[in-house]
């Protein structure tokens, strides 16, 4: 398969640099090549820091998430694998200052092990830093056993409202109990439709047939939790839209924020007419869905797929979804109205 | 603590390529390597060899084995043996959210830190290590594996009943 780069092995760096090349006035490398930070950190001055570690191949999250607003930090791994416990060290004593720092983990085993280890030896060192494992996957975990699911799309509603509440000046205990509280408020079930190609191997990452969706699968080709026959997207959607409300029932006009996520290889012809659905399904049994955010954002490479991300904030929490910030692959979801 | 790791470099030098063929059967056969890498920066350094073994090795399996080689190293100058691996389970358990009975190297540590000395140690983690045979497992990629490695002993448990006779042979002499 063509894949577009000079070599494997720099493939993290290369486009690190591209990124850092585009963006020069929002982020910098940090004194370790695999940390992107922002250009000027408010962390020395008393905002505690908020940074995630992640293998990369999934742009443009967690590197594009970077920026006033939004993270201080990422601290980029190889392809698919999570950056070494001394990697996210780095990033975690790069940012943090005496406010402290939240370790965002979305939860996969090498992320969970290396992050909780970087958050350790930080603590060892004086540093105040807490690990906030995140999981909002339904299809990696029975109902009743949250705390075992991976981390998904939804994962993008902490990073950006706990984002907005650290550049306000919350302090660290009260933004792991605000993160907790949208973790509590996500749910997440993703479909895949076609394989992505592994930069490392060349080869796709799984197989299919033709005619058949996978429903649940992880973004790195875990299995998922079952197949169905190719079908009109409203019954797929359907489908969906049930099993997120038998986990996890919204009341009738509660408001709902719904996170439509491409997974690379799905266009945004295909997402708009998903979100046409999910919101036209919602509304048929009283649930409004607002401010809502869709696009390729946290991808496989070109695996074809999206995931439905369901959210209902509190009032303050969709004030902090909508306040505007400084990162350059984040929507605005400020210029969108409702 | 240095001659120990060097110990420590010599035996798993003749055991590295049946640890990878132990990891094999369930994951992507290269622990025997990597637990070699870090034992030989472990054994160059010279202080925090935890930290050299961590970086040198990387991935999941430094951050878990690193907590080994710390509490090894407290040992060494003087602490409980028993307070130290229980300590390094302990962390070991909430950074890979393992338990015993799930086919990791917890299932040869816990025993063994219920030991008074450093060959009860080493005996009590080799019958652990032993146990996970028949053990499905409930973490890291073997999980995912037709079987989950039942029928296989788990690499991460042979290494630390390794490390333990290593070390109780050295704390004999």
């Amino acid at each position: 398969m063509k894949k577009l780069f000079n070599s494997q092995e720099r493939m993290p760096d290369d486009m690190i640099d591209g990124f850092v090349a585009a963006f020069p006035q929002i982020v910098a490398r940090g004194q370790s090549p695999r940390v992107v930070r922002r250009k000027t950190l408010r962390t020395k001055e008393g905002k505690v820091a908020l940074l995630i570690g992640n293998g990369c191949g999934h742009e443009p999250i967690a590197m594009g998430f970077v920026g006033e607003g939004l993270l201080d930090a990422n601290v980029v791994g190889d392809v698919f694998a999570a950056p070494s416990a001394d990697a996210i060290l780095e990033g975690i004593e790069e940012v943090t200052g005496k406010a402290g720092a939240v370790l965002l983990i979305s939860r996969h085993e090498g992320d969970v092990i290396n992050g909780t280890a970087a958050a350790m030896e930080a603590q060892d060192d004086g540093l105040n830093v807490q690990p906030l494992l995140m999981y909002d996957d339904i299809s990696s975990a029975p109902k009743g056993q949250e705390e075992d699911r991976r981390g998904a799309a939804g994962t993008m509603f902490i990073y950006k409202i706990l984002g907005a509440a650290a550049e306000e000046g919350m302090a660290l205990d009260d933004l792991m109990t605000l993160g907790a509280a949208v973790r509590a408020a996500t749910r997440t079930l993703g479909a895949a439709v076609s394989p992505g190609v592994s930069p490392i191997t060349g080869e796709l990452m799984f197989t299919l047939p033709d005619d058949e969706v996978f429903i649940g699968m992880g973004v790195h080709g875990e299995p998922g939790v079952g197949r169905r026959k190719m079908e009109p997207i409203r019954d797929l959607v359907a489908f969906m839209l049930a099993e997120l409300l038998d986990d996890r029932p919204i009341a009738t006009g509660t408001p709902t924020v719904a996170l439509i996520n491409g997974s690379g290889g799905t266009t945004q012809m295909e997402l708009l007419t998903i979100y046409g659905e999910v919101a036209k399904q919602l509304a048929e049994i009283g649930i409004e869905t607002v401010s809502p955010m869709i696009g390729s954002y946290s991808t496989t490479q070109e695996m074809g797929g999206f995931s439905i991300s369901l959210f209902t904030p509190t009032q303050e929490m969709m004030r902090l979804w909508r306040m505007p910030h400084g990162a350059p692959h984040f929507p605005h979801i400020d210029r969108q109205g409702g | 603590m240095k001659d120990f790791l060097a110990l420590c470099v010599t035996r798993f030098e003749a055991l590295e390529q049946e640890l990878n063929a132990l990891d094999a059967a369930t994951g992507d056969g290269d622990h025997g390597a990597t637990i070699l890498k870090g034992l030989r920066a472990a054994a160059a350094a010279e202080d925090a060899p935890e930290k050299a073994f961590r970086r040198a090795a990387g991935g999941a399996s430094g951050s878990l084995f690193a907590q080994i080689i710390a509490a090894l190293a407290k040992v060494e100058q003087g602490s409980d043996l028993g307070t130290a691996l229980g300590d390094a389970a302990t962390r070991i358990t909430q950074l890979g959210q393992a338990q015993a009975g799930d086919k990791t190297l917890l299932d040869a540590l816990f025993p063994a830190s219920q030991a008074a000395d450093p060959r009860a140690a080493a005996e009590a983690a080799e019958l652990g290590r032993r146990s996970t045979k028949d053990m499905a497992a409930k973490r890291g990629r073997a999980k995912h594996v037709a079987g989950a490695g039942v029928g296989y002993v788990d690499a991460g448990a042979t290494s630390v009943a390794v490390l333990l006779d290593v070390f109780a042979t050295w704390r004999g002499t």
